[in-house]
């Protein structure tokens, strides 16, 4: 007996969900795996710094209250 | 060789010509437009949700307050949540997340008009939802309630903002991926994946019996978890680091952190359904994926721990409007992320689920991590984008106090509060009407609390607007402006 309309209609949703899903999980091991490739975890020390500049440098405070 | 121009002569007088902007400041003012566009959408957002909040505070100890058909608690409490939520927490992460993006790519906005006209659609599309939920016409599921014809527009907008992000994130002019622009372009992937499920499954193509519940807090845990968290965290992985001029304790710590937070937070959602009728295994599963996030929240905590212990990081953290507000939402971070594993257990559910401990939960990590967070986030952003300095430091203790004290206050009196409900309900031996009756003076108390935040809320909102008003004298360059 083959199944009503609205559950074939359900079992291919959920296959497009689950897919959906694999394709979440598939990005995430591409993501980590560019980061290693990339070089993104080679020198993490220096990378720390990455948010300082000659503009706001290390060792500078950069945030006080008005007077 | 000819002479100079007359522009060129004015520019040279003119600290605010392009030729003499640093490199940040060039950055910083192509941002300008859209990014204080979402900061005063967010700051209006706030305090009108906020009052709404106080609403059906008061509704719960004066019930015939303002009792009319479309301040009903059950309306007042659902514009709240949606105001703050869609309108406040939303806008202000755009803000946060396009100036955290273009300052860490160092790379200016370009087409800066485009996430402005997803902005306007975003707010006028959220201002066409609360009235259709003041109407009545909601739908019942919670974090969906707006009808479901303004998804698609509300997507739309989304991808015009969001969209951003990642284009700075292609156009960076560095080689390194900071920590935060990790977690911000996961928010701005994941959330358009959350929400096209959730509306799918839920309102427009409804599946069948329980998978609508779990559907639904897979999503509304996961809104909070993997789009409102994420640039919360990013905030404070900048902004402590950054303004203390000394780099995070661990960053090995923070990229573990990241990716121990990507692996373990979606699954967590289905703790709000334990006891129900679901299958058990994915019960199972919702609790060890709670209990695992002790992992990433430790190494935050760690991190911003080590970072902020120094005699002289105290004083500055004490001494910077961004530094006590971000390091407020850091602690609080850690403290509601630890209460939410615990709160994952089956005994420790068993007492909690359906009480006040619940709602005092949710503000602990709304309010007193994320708000408090991008309140920080905003003390550093919005004077080097508006090129002036606040106008006045009374104002910001004024708001830090009272949103410290009110959020506080809220999470102790909620959480004391629930835990004796749900002993009060599990025991059997008072009556609903007892247990409601015991009650009224927490009430008041919670009343109380969501008053001092409100009154915090409308204090950051009139700063803001202060400073944004053509009165006080430009000054020049992203620079510290303490005098």
């Amino acid at each position: 007996m083959s199944p009503a309309p609205v559950e074939s209609f359900w079992d291919l949703s959920l296959l497009g969900v689950f897919l959906l899903g694999l394709v979440f999980l598939g990005s995430a091991i591409w993501a980590l795996s560019w980061s290693r490739r990339s070089g993104q975890f080679d020198d993490l020390e220096r990378d720390s710094r990455a948010i300082f500049d000659a503009d706001e440098p290390e060792g500078v405070i950069q945030d006080r209250f008005p007077q | 060789m000819s002479s100079p121009s007359v522009q060129n002569v004015l520019n040279r007088h003119n600290p605010l010509a392009e030729g003499n902007l640093s490199r940040v400041a060039q950055i910083d003012r192509s941002l300008r437009s859209p990014v204080v566009f979402f900061t005063v959408m967010s700051a209006l957002w706030l305090v009108i949700g906020s009052i709404f909040g106080v609403i059906s505070a008061i509704k719960l100890h004066v019930p015939e307050f303002l009792n009319t058909e479309a301040l009903t608690f059950g309306r007042s409490r659902t514009l709240h949540l949606n105001m703050v939520a869609y309108g406040w927490s939303f806008n202000a992460i755009f803000a946060v997340s396009i100036w955290l993006m273009h300052r860490l790519a160092r790379t200016e906005l370009r087409n800066g008009w485009v996430p402005i006209l997803g902005g306007i659609g975003w707010n006028l599309t959220l201002v066409y939802g609360m009235f259709a939920i003041a109407g009545g016409q909601m739908t019942g599921v919670e974090w969906l309630e707006m009808p479901r014809e303004v998804a698609p527009v509300l997507g739309v907008c989304f991808l015009l903002i969001g969209l951003w992000s990642v284009v700075a994130f292609s156009r960076r002019q560095t080689t390194h991926v900071y920590v935060s622009q990790w977690y911000i372009l996961a928010a701005m992937f994941w959330l358009p994946i959350l929400y096209l499920v959730a509306q799918m499954m839920i309102l427009w193509f409804p599946a069948r019996g329980t998978v609508q519940a779990i559907t639904n807090w897979w999503f509304g845990h996961n809104a909070i978890g993997l789009f409102l968290t994420p640039v919360g965290v990013a905030s404070m992985y900048y902004f402590i680091p950054k303004v203390l001029g000394r780099p995070i304790h661990s960053y090995y710590l923070s990229v573990v952190g990241f990716w121990t937070f990507a692996l373990f937070y979606n699954w967590a959602g289905i703790h709000h359904l334990l006891g129900g009728p679901v299958p058990v295994w994915l019960q199972s599963a919702g609790i060890v994926a709670s209990v695992m996030m002790v992992i990433p929240v430790l190494v935050t905590a760690i991190n911003f721990h080590y970072t902020t212990t120094s005699s002289q990081a105290w004083g500055a953290i004490w001494g910077s409007p961004t530094l006590r507000f971000t390091v407020f939402g850091a602690m609080n971070y850690t403290l509601s992320s630890f209460a939410g594993s615990l709160m994952a257990l089956r005994d420790v559910n068993a007492v909690t689920h359906f009480t006040n401990f619940t709602i005092g939960h949710a503000h602990h990590g709304m309010h007193a991590f994320l708000t408090m967070a991008l309140f920080g986030a905003f003390y550093f952003i919005l004077p080097r984008l508006a090129q002036r300095e606040w106008p006045s430091a009374a104002l910001i203790h004024l708001h830090f106090w009272l949103c410290a004290i009110g959020t506080i206050g809220y999470v102790v009196v909620m959480s004391i509060h629930g835990w004796m409900q749900g002993m009060q309900w599990n025991a059997a031996v008072m009556t609903p009407a007892q247990i409601a009756a015991a009650a009224e003076p927490w009430n008041y108390a919670r009343t109380i609390c969501g008053s001092l935040m409100t009154l915090g809320h409308i204090v950051f909102c009139a700063h803001v607007l202060w400073m944004l008003a053509p009165r006080a004298e430009k000054r020049q360059g992203p620079t510290l402006f303490a005098r």
